[in-house]
C-alpha cells in the first residue's frame, strides 16, 4: 500500500529532519510510528501526504508514486495533521460536503457515510453550526469524519488521539479495523506507547530523522513493553 | 506599578502585531503600520488644514480649524482603533492566559484600554500638530503657545475617540457572539460606516469651499455636542484656562466613569462573550455532489462574505466603481457644467483611469491565498492540480468584479452620454501610459525584497502562486501612475482631475484596516502605493506555501 525508498528531507541551513529512511506498509496493516519530538515523524507523514517536497526518495502510495502521479496518489490518502485548522467560515456539514466535493464521493453514498460516522462520534446535530464555534474536540472529530468518509486506501494521521474523548478514540479503532479488514491501511505517529503497542500490527521507531528499529510489535517488544524498548533505545545512543 | 507598566507594554504590542506585515518582524512592522497612521494623518491634516484655512483666515475665523481639525482627529482616531477595541479589548484570544495570572481584571482592562490610547494618539497628534502649524501660518491668534497647548489639549482630546470605540466596540463584540449570523451583520456594519465616511467626506469636500459664508451656522452647530471641540479652539487661540480645564474635565471624566464600568465588569463580560453559541439540532437532509470547481468556488464565496475584513478591505473598489454610475448619474447636470468649464474635456480616458485604479484595490485573489494560512494543508493534501485552485480564486475574483464593472460602465456611459466609439478610443490610447507604468513597477519592487526571495525560494511550484500575485501587481502598476497624476491633479491633465476624481467617487482607497480605510476620506497618492505594496506584500507573503503538488 505504501512504500518509501530512501526518504530524505533537508529543511534549510542543512538540517536533516529524516535521513535515508525506507519502509513498506502491506494492505490491512495498521502501522505506527514513533519517536521523540522532532525525530521526524511528521515530516514524514507531510511528504507521504504529498503536503511537503523531499529531497531524495521516492513514495509509492496504492501504485501511484506522489511526485509523478500526485492526484492518483492523493486521491488515495486522507491526511490529518496533528493539530488540523479546518474552515471557521464554513458549517461542519458545508465542510462535509466540500471535501466529499473535492473527493467526488456521489451524494447518496456521502449521505449515509455522513450519516454513519457523524452519528457515531455524535456530531450530527451540531453539522449545522460554523467550525469556528467547535470546540477543540469537535473539530478534531469533524477532521477525522472528513477524512474517514473518503474511505481513503491509505489514512495518515499524526497523534491522532490527542483532544479526542475515550469514547471517539474507542471508535476510531474500531473505524480503522474496519478500513484494514476492507484492504486499506493506517499509518500513524503516535507517543501514545500503550496504544501503539496494543494497535499496531508494525511499528517503525525514529530517532533523529534515522529509522533504528522496526518490526512486527510482538517482534520488537517481546516480553517487555514498548515503553521500555523505547526508553532504551532513546537512551543507547541509536541513530 | 511595573506589573501594570508590563501589562501596558505587552498590550500596545499585541495592538502594533495586529498591523503586521507577514509573519516576521512583527514588531518592525506594526511601528512602520504606525508610522503610516502617522504619515495618513499629517496628509488628511494637512490638505485639509490648508484648505479650510485658505477660507477661514479672510473673514478672521480661523480659531474654527481648531474646531473643525480636533473633530477630524477624533473622527480619524475612532475609525483607526474600532476594531481592535473589539478585537483586543473585548475578544483577545489571551483572556483565559490573562485571567488565569495573578493581575485584577480590572488592571487588565485598564491596560488594554490604555494601549488602545497610545495608539489612538498617534493619529491624534499627527493631526493637531499640522493644523496647528498651519493655523499660525495663517496667523491666527495665540502664538507660539498654541502649539505645547494644542499637545497637551491631544492628550485628553485622544480620551474622546478612546471612550468612543470603548462602547461601539464593546457593542460589535456583543453582536458578534450573541447573533449566528454575526459575520454579515459584522460585514454589513463596516460597509454601512464606510458609507458614512464615504458621505461626509463627499460632503465636507463639496462643502469646504463655502466655510467661510456659513461661519455663523457652523458657530451654532457647535454649541450643542460640539461643545468640547469649540472649547479646544477658545482654550487654545485665547490661552483661556478655564476653556481648558473645561475641556479636559469633559474628555477625562466620562472616560473615567465608562472604563471604571467595563474594568468592574471585564470578567463578566468576557466570559459571556467568550461562551460559544453551538446549535444542537441539525438533521442531516439529502445531499448533493457537484464537483471539484463548484465545490472550490462555493469555498472562495462562503470565505469573502464570512470574514467582514476581507470584505471590507478588498469590497471598496467593488462598491466605489456602481458608486460612482450613481453618484454621476445624480449630478449629471453639475458634470456637464463642468465639461463646458473644462473646455470640452475628454472625460473617457478619465474614467477609464479612475476605473482601472479602483479596479486594482480588489485584490480578494491575492489575499485569498493569503487567507489559506493554516489550513492550506486541506488543499495540499487535496487531489486537485494547483492551477485549478488558483484558477477558481481568479475566477471567484472575475465573478464578482465584472457585474459591477458592468454596472458601473453602464451609469458613466449613461451619465457622461460616452459613446462605444469615445470608450474605444480612450482605451486604444492605454499604450500611452505604459512609460509611465514601468517606473511604477520599479517603485513596487524594491518594496517588496522579502516577497521575492520567498517565491525564489519556492522553486517551479510555487510558480502558480507567483502569477497570482502579480495580479494584483499588475493592477497597481497599470493604475499607479495614472491614479498619482490624477489625484495630485497633475497639470499634465487638462481641468481639474483631481476634483472630478473626487466627484466621481473615484479617489478612495481602501486602508491599513478597515478602520484606517474608513478613516481615510480623500487619501493621498503616497498613501495609496503604501496600502497597495502593503496588500500585495500580504497576497505574496505565502506563495512558497502553494506547492501543491
Amino acid at each position: 500500500m505504501l512504500r518509501i525508498e530512501h526518504f530524505s528531507k533537508t529543511y534549510s541551513k542543512g538540517v536533516k529532519a529524516v535521513d535515508d529512511l525506507s519502509l513498506h506498509i502491506a494492505p490491512g496493516e495498521i502501522f505506527g510510528f514513533i519517536g521523540h519530538n522532532g525525530a521526524g515523524k511528521t515530516t514524514t507523514l507531510r511528504a507521504v501526504a504529498g503536503v511537503m517536497d523531499f529531497d531524495q526518495g521516492t513514495i509509492i502510495i496504492d501504485g501511484h508514486d506522489i511526485r509523478t502521479d500526485t492526484l492518483a496518489a492523493k486521491k488515495a490518502t486522507a491526511f490529518l495533521p496533528d493539530n488540523p485548522d479546518l474552515y471557521d467560515f464554513l458549517t461542519g456539514i458545508q465542510f462535509l460536503n466540500f471535501i466529499g466535493d473535492i473527493y467526488q464521493i456521489p451524494g447518496d453514498a456521502r449521505r449515509n457515510l455522513i450519516e454513519k460516522y457523524a452519528g457515531a462520534f455524535q456530531l450530527t446535530g451540531n453539522l449545522g453550526s460554523p467550525i469556528g464555534s467547535y470546540s477543540h474536540g469537535m473539530k478534531q472529530k469533524l477532521a477525522l469524519i472528513s477524512a474517514l468518509i473518503r474511505r481513503p486506501r491509505l489514512l495518515l494521521l499524526d497523534e491522532p488521539f490527542v483532544g479526542l474523548d475515550p469514547t471517539a478514540a474507542h471508535l476510531l479503532k474500531q473505524f480503522w479495523a474496519e478500513l484494514c479488514q476492507e484492504g486499506g491501511s493506517v499509518f500513524f505517529s503516535t507517543h501514545v506507547l500503550e496504544v501503539a503497542e496494543k494497535l499496531c500490527h508494525r511499528i517503525a521507531i525514529i530517532k533523529q530523522g534515522r529509522l533504528i528499529r522496526m518490526g512486527s510489535t510482538a517482534e520488537l517488544v517481546g516480553d517487555s513493553t514498548l515503553e521500555d524498548l523505547f526508553l532504551e533505545l532513546e537512551g543507547d545512543g541509536h541513530g | 506599578m511595573a506589573n501594570f507598566r508590563a501589562l501596558l507594554w505587552l498590550n500596545f504590542r499585541s495592538l502594533l502585531s495586529t498591523m503586521r506585515v507577514g509573519r516576521k518582524k512583527r514588531s518592525y512592522s506594526g511601528l512602520g503600520a504606525l508610522a503610516l497612521v502617522a504619515g495618513l494623518s499629517v496628509y488628511i491634516s494637512g490638505v485639509y488644514s490648508s484648505l479650510l484655512a485658505r477660507q477661514l483666515a479672510p473673514v478672521g475665523a480661523l480659531p474654527l480649524l481648531l474646531v473643525f481639525m480636533s473633530l477630524v482627529a477624533v473622527v480619524l482616531g475612532f475609525f483607526f482603533s474600532l476594531f481592535a477595541a473589539q478585537g483586543v479589548i473585548f475578544g483577545a484570544k489571551d483572556n483565559d492566559l490573562m485571567l488565569s495570572l495573578p493581575i485584577s481584571p480590572f488592571a487588565l482592562m485598564l491596560s488594554r484600554t490604555l494601549a488602545l490610547y497610545l495608539e489612538n494618539l498617534v493619529s491624534t497628534v499627527f493631526v493637531l500638530l499640522p493644523a496647528g502649524v498651519i493655523y499660525l501660518w495663517y496667523g491666527g491668534p495665540g502664538g507660539w503657545a498654541v502649539l505645547p497647548l494644542l499637545l497637551v489639549s491631544a492628550l485628553f482630546l485622544n480620551l474622546l475617540p478612546t471612550l468612543l470605540t470603548l462602547i461601539i466596540g464593546f457593542a460589535l463584540a456583543w453582536l458578534s457572539s450573541r447573533f449566528p449570523r454575526k459575520t454579515l451583520a459584522t460585514s454589513l456594519l463596516q460597509l454601512l460606516l464606510l458609507a458614512l465616511i464615504l458621505v461626509g467626506s463627499f460632503w465636507l469636500g463639496s462643502s469646504i469651499n463655502n466655510v467661510g459664508n456659513a461661519v455663523p451656522a457652523i458657530l451654532a452647530f457647535f454649541q450643542g455636542w460640539g461643545r468640547p471641540f469649540l472649547m479646544l479652539a477658545n482654550g487654545v487661540s485665547d490661552g483661556d484656562p478655564l476653556q481648558l480645564l473645561g475641556l479636559w474635565a469633559l474628555c477625562l471624566i466620562p472616560f473615567l466613569m465608562v472604563t471604571w464600568l467595563f474594568a468592574w465588569q471585564y470578567k463578566a463580560i468576557i466570559t459571556r462573550m467568550s461562551t460559544h453559541r453551538s446549535r444542537s439540532d441539525y438533521k442531516l437532509g439529502k445531499l448533493t455532489a457537484a464537483g471539484q470547481r463548484g465545490a472550490l468556488l462555493r469555498k472562495e464565496a462562503r470565505r469573502w462574505i464570512g470574514t467582514p475584513v476581507y470584505v471590507f478591505n478588498t469590497g471598496i473598489g467593488l462598491l466605489l466603481i456602481p458608486g460612482a454610475g450613481v453618484a454621476a448619474l445624480l449630478n449629471r447636470a453639475a458634470i456637464a457644467r463642468f465639461q463646458v468649464m473644462a473646455g470640452g474635456l475628454e472625460l473617457a480616458p478619465l474614467i477609464l483611469v479612475c476605473m482601472g485604479f479602483c479596479l486594482s484595490t480588489i485584490s480578494i485573489t491575492a489575499s485569498s491565498i493569503s487567507l489559506e494560512g493554516k489550513q492550506i494543508w486541506l488543499l495540499q493534501c487535496a487531489p486537485v492540480p494547483a492551477s485549478t485552485i488558483l484558477g477558481i480564486k481568479m475566477a471567484f475574483q472575475l465573478l464578482v468584479t465584472l457585474p459591477c464593472l458592468l454596472v458601473g460602465w453602464l451609469l458613466l456611459s449613461l451619465s457622461f452620454a460616452l459613446s462605444p466609439a469615445e470608450w474605444g478610443v480612450a482605451a486604444g490610447r492605454r499604450p500611452a501610459l505604459r512609460p509611465a507604468v514601468r517606473p511604477s513597477g520599479a517603485v513596487a519592487q524594491p518594496a517588496l525584497p522579502q516577497a521575492g526571495r520567498r517565491q525564489r525560494r519556492g522553486g517551479g511550484q510555487a510558480v502558480h502562486g507567483r502569477r497570482a500575485g502579480h495580479l494584483p501587481a499588475h493592477g497597481v502598476a497599470h493604475s499607479l501612475l495614472p491614479g498619482l497624476a490624477l489625484s495630485l491633479g497633475h497639470p499634465g491633465l487638462p481641468g481639474d482631475p483631481g476634483a472630478l476624481c473626487r466627484r466621481a467617487g473615484a479617489g478612495r482607497q481602501r486602508g491599513l484596516r478597515p478602520g484606517a480605510a474608513a478613516g481615510a476620506g480623500t487619501l493621498p497618492a503616497a498613501f495609496r502605493i503604501v496600502t497597495n505594496c502593503y496588500n500585495l506584500g500580504v497576497g505574496l507573503a505565502p506563495t512558497p506555501k502553494f506547492a501543491l503538488q
